[in-house]
């Protein structure tokens, strides 16, 4: 597909004799969100990881801006994830060791940012996110929702162009998890970051553009809007 | 570059400030590397106390050849028992143009006395030996002519030297031949010294290793943001570094405080005097590199199969089975350091006891390398039994590292134990058979003997700190998993006694690999040194039983912590 | 231009308590009562005044509501209205009162489903084509609820959780295909 910011085609990729991933191709445009949905185990975090380059497929080709990922060797994939990609999980990303305030600013840092002007800007992404109370707070010592609302501007706060979620929303209560997934694209949206977006909850695939279904390695229905 | 390190130790003062028992952890492992270290700057200067008490006993050692302009020194030894120690000293005769013994300004007259500072204490106290010393007190002997300062010496002027006894005559003072440690000795006594520091340096490395899954964890975290591999180690050897640094300062701190209260405490015929342990400023800042290196290095290693791909931040994919091609590499070179004795190669007293030492040093090192590999080979067959029991077989089969990595450390101390005491005994006991040993040498092995046990001591209080250090860490990572089963109605006993067979298992190895090689090191030196092979089971199965009990001691010291994390909050933390 | 009708939330046999409850707290004119009404209860579609006052009317003679006063000027907007004690007790009942639960059974979804497998044809080719558009209602009625205010949220989620509900029956279902053709290829 033209146009696409990430693209990957007939990804294959198995563990030992299990077959996660069996020709996966997936395409998302620029500031696009994209649902990945499917029951758990049909390979959507397979496919996430690879479509972000932390995993190796075994056949198959991803391309992010014209750049073959499984070509690019270890610094420049590095790079990638410190400028162009950002993550969330589901939990137990955040470092416990540093406050929240430094979580956020630990991307930049490791960038090369000067500490007072990573934290300046980390100040700034945890007031977007409406958690700047967090900011002196140590992870252990945050609510689910907030440690989520923390990992999302800390995965933003370098502007990537791609946002990685894996089920950001799969550990938190209803009413936490529509904060987080509102702030989450509704900072991405006016950021134009485009959004991966993995989860099996049909309410949280809603706050995608559209939808793609994995189930047992395949994508089942890949629909434009 | 210089954010790597800021960040590095940001993180290592980060997990000085988390949760109590985070911070209690972090305490315990900065002690430890400190007590480590305290240790071994005591080491590094006993090396020369032994050397210079024994250059001070040959500066007074009496030269016999004539020399032209000189009166010789008529002198007679005298050695009588004190309360279960000796006085010794000299009844001396000379003149205006005699030589001069070390550490008294002069000749004592006739009727006068110069002694140690010690002996005239006693003096002072006891009367009744004052009686036995009739002369006028000229004076105190210096330290420079004492062995050590605990030592009760005198030089007492006569007009007549007795007539039964062999009378030397002494035309100066200090013999080279007869006094000085020799070549051959310096490498014994280092090679024993290596022998009973290399466990200290396994500790350490072990130490500075440890909270290793939560630090794979937060590497893989900042591989994820993007880190470099280059960059995730620097941080890595920064984090570690800072907690190296504070072990060290801790360290240095405990060694100028114990210093100052060693002064005059006596330890078999040794007394120590503060002013002997102070290791030159070069061998201390040696001490403190190596246990910097040894640290950021053991992690370093670590890290290389393992940590930095950034996927272990959401899945726990197992590490994979250890390789045991490098592993045999120390084992292969004490076979090798060996071999040239074996085939009748080397016949050099020197050359044979350095060899030796070498051999044993590698063997040493071999230990703690090859146990983590055996253990996960014998682990992985093991199967079923009671509940205990298969939760620590398959906890070992998921993760043998830590465990083995604690015990590996007791089983160098035991093996060093053996094969110390082998090298002590058989070397004794080939001096024993040499006539033209002086009593001089005599005394002075026996004065290694007694060091060598001192330093024992210490490196077994250091291993039975390290594996307390170790039992709590390990508690502290599997504080959610402990948590969970003590959720689901397991009893913390039985929690408990899985923690025993997770120690005890490795240790099973441990004392067999010990004893296995202390055996065959035994053999092997008396093979060598044509005495019989006299190998003390006794003394073998005394120190193997010792170590099981305090790998259970560690355990059990560990149990009150794993009754706080069988608390259920902790599996609320995130 | 939704697929589904999220006008009439509350049924003609509640508009009586909608009104009791939005009197509760203070007594208020009909207009007002409407307006409150049209701002909680109906999304495009408000409640007409004759309406409103055919209720008033009822809950006047059933003694629910009173007449609480008459303002200076003409007609029948003039009027106050407040609850009286038995309107209270009544509305009271009703809150407590447990619904029945409404059993879709015989869900038209349902029958597509058994259908295709009588027929032989692909289940999960029914399953696919009603969640894509499940999902782009959901998507709507989110993006709906997250530009409006309290009430829009309140409504969406209501709808939401119902056709999330929908979309996970049908995950089930498709689960539960997937299981019984494997064991039909088994034997
Ligand atoms: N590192 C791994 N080792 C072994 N099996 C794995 C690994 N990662 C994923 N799998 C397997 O691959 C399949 C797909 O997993 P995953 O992508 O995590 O699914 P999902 O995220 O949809 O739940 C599962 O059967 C899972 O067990
Ligand atoms: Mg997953």
């Amino acid at each position: 597909m033209t146009g696409a910011l990430l693209a990957a085609v007939e990804l294959h990729k198995s563990f030992g004799s299990t077959r996660a991933l069996a020709g996966v191709s997936f395409s998302i445009a620029a500031g696009e969100v994209v649902a990945v949905m499917g029951p758990s185990g049909s390979g959507k975090s397979t496919l996430l990881h690879c479509l972000s380059g932390i995993l190796a497929p075994d056949e198959g080709t991803v391309t992010y801006d014209g750049h073959e990922l499984g070509r690019l060797p270890d610094a420049q994939r590095s790079l990638l994830r410190r400028t162009d990609f950002g993550f969330v999980f589901q939990f137990g990303q955040l470092v416990p060791e540093l406050t929240c305030l430094e979580n956020v600013a630990l991307p930049l840092r490791l960038a090369g940012a000067k500490r007072k002007i990573a934290e300046l800007a980390a100040v700034e992404w945890l007031e977007r996110l409406g958690v700047a109370d967090t900011a002196r707070k140590r992870p252990p010592d945050t609510s689910g929702g907030q440690s989520q609302r923390v990992a999302v501007a800390r995965a933003l706060v370098t502007g990537p162009k791609v946002l990685f979620a894996d089920e950001p929303t799969g550990a938190l209560d209803s009413l936490s998890g529509e904060r987080v997934l509102k702030a989450m694209t509704d900072v991405a949206r006016a950021s134009g970051t485009a959004i991966v977006l993995v989860t099996h909850e049909s309410r949280v695939a809603a706050y995608a553009d559209r939808e793609v279904v994995v189930r047992d390695g395949r994508i089942r229905v890949s629909e434009w809007q | 570059m210089n954010a790597d390190m800021a960040i590095g130790i940001r993180l290592a003062v980060g997990r000085g400030m988390g949760s109590r028992l985070a911070v209690v952890r972090f305490v315990l492992v900065v002690l430890d590397i400190g007590l480590c270290v305290a240790v071994l700057l005591f080491a590094a200067a006993a090396i020369d106390t032994i050397g210079s008490s024994s250059d001070r006993e040959a500066a007074r050692a009496p030269v016999l050849d004539k020399r032209a302009g000189v009166t010789p020194l008529s002198l007679v030894n005298i050695s009588s028992a004190y309360r279960g120690s000796s006085i010794s000293g000299r009844q001396v005769r000379g003149g205006p143009l005699s030589p001069v013994p070390p550490g008294v300004p002069a000749i004592p007259g006739p009727g006068e006395v110069f002694v140690s500072p010690e002996l005239a204490r006693l003096l002072d106290s006891d009367p009744a030996l004052r009686a036995r010393f009739g002369g006028t007190r000229a004076g105190l002997i210096e330290p420079s002519g004492l062995v050590d300062a605990g030592e009760l010496y005198f030089y007492e002027g006569v007009d007549r030297l007795p007539d039964d006894r062999d009378i030397t005559t002494a035309y100066a003072f200090g013999d080279e031949r007869r006094g000085g440690t020799t070549p051959a000795e310096m490498i014994l006594v280092s090679g024993v010294a290596v022998v009973l520091l290399a466990p200290l340096l396994v500790f350490i490395a072990c130490v500075g290793r440890l909270g290793g899954v939560e630090r794979d964890q937060r590497l893989a975290t900042l591989r994820l943001l993007g880190a470099t591999a280059p960059q995730v180690r620097r941080i890595a050897a920064a984090e570690s570094l800072a907690g190296a640094v504070a072990g060290l300062a801790v360290g240095v701190a405990m060694f100028f405080a114990v210093h100052r209260r060693v002064d005059g405490l006596q330890v078999g015929n040794f007394r120590f005097s503060a002013a002997d342990f102070v290791p030159p400023w070069w061998r201390f800042a040696l001490v403190l590199l190596i246990v910097l290196v040894l640290v950021v290095g053991a992690v370093l290693l670590g890290m290389r199969s393992t940590v930095v791909e950034p996927l272990s931040v959401t899945r726990d994919s197992g590490a994979p089975m250890r390789r045991l091609r490098w592993r045999l590499l120390p084992a292969a070179s004490g076979v090798a350091f060996l071999l040239p004795i074996a085939l009748d190669l080397v016949h050099e007293n020197k050359d044979v006891t350095m060899l030796v030492s070498c051999a044993i040093a590698s063997a040493l090192v071999a230990i703690p390398v090859l146990l983590p590999w055996l253990v996960e080979r014998a682990v992985a067959p093991l199967t079923g039994g009671l509940p205990s029991w298969q939760l620590a077989v398959r906890r070992l089969q998921v993760d043998s590292g830590t465990p083995s990595r604690v015990v590996g450390g007791i089983a160098v101390v035991l093996a060093a134990a053996v094969g110390g005491q082998t090298i002590i005994t058989s070397v004794a006991g080939l001096h024993a058979g040499t006539p033209d040993l002086s009593e001089l040498q005599a005394h002075r092995l026996s004065g290694y003997t007694d060091g060598l046990y001192l330093l024992s001591a210490f490196t077994l209080l250091a291993a039975g700190a390290s594996l307390l250090v170790l039992v709590v860490q390990q508690l502290g990572e599997r504080r959610r998993a402990v948590a969970a089963l003590s959720a689901i109605g397991v009893p913390w006993q039985v929690i408990g006694r899985s923690l025993l067979w997770q120690n005890l298992i490795p240790i099973g190895f441990g004392v067999l690999v010990a004893n296995l090689a202390g055996a065959g090191l035994a053999v092997a030196t008396l093979h060598v040194l044509g005495a019989p092979a006299v190998f003390d089971w006794r003394f073998a199965g005394a120190v193997s039983i010792g170590a099981v009990l305090t790998v259970c001691f560690a355990t059990v010291l560990g149990i009150p912590v794993l009754r706080a994390s069988a608390r259920l909050d902790a599996l609320r933390s995130e | 231009m939704l697929g589904i009708d999220t006008e009439c939330i509350v049924g003609v046999m509640s508009v009586k308590h909608a009104l009791l409850g939005l009197l509760e707290s203070q007594s208020r004119h009909g207009y007002e009562l409407k307006h409150s009404y049209d701002e909680y209860f109906t999304q495009d579609k408000p409640l007409n005044y004759g309406q409103v006052y055919s209720t008033l009317a009822r809950l006047l003679r059933g003694g629910l509501v009173e007449e609480s006063g008459v303002e200076a000027g003409a007609g029948p907007d003039r009027k106050r209205y407040a609850i009286t004690e038995a309107g209270v007790t009544d509305l009271a009942n009703w809150l407590t009162k447990p619904e029945e639960p409404a059993v879709y059974l015989q869900n038209t979804m349902y029958v597509k489903v058994v259908l295709a497998l009588l027929s032989g044809r692909e289940a999960t080719a029914v399953l696919d084509a009603q969640r894509t558009t499940h999902l782009r209602a959901m998507r709507e009625l989110t993006q709906r609820k997250n530009e409006g205010d309290l009430t829009d949220a309140l409504i969406c989620d209501h709808a939401l959780f119902h056709l999330d509900a929908d979309l996970r029956w049908l995950e089930l279902t498709a689960s539960r295909l997937d299981e019984l053709a494997e064991r039909v290829r088994a034997s």
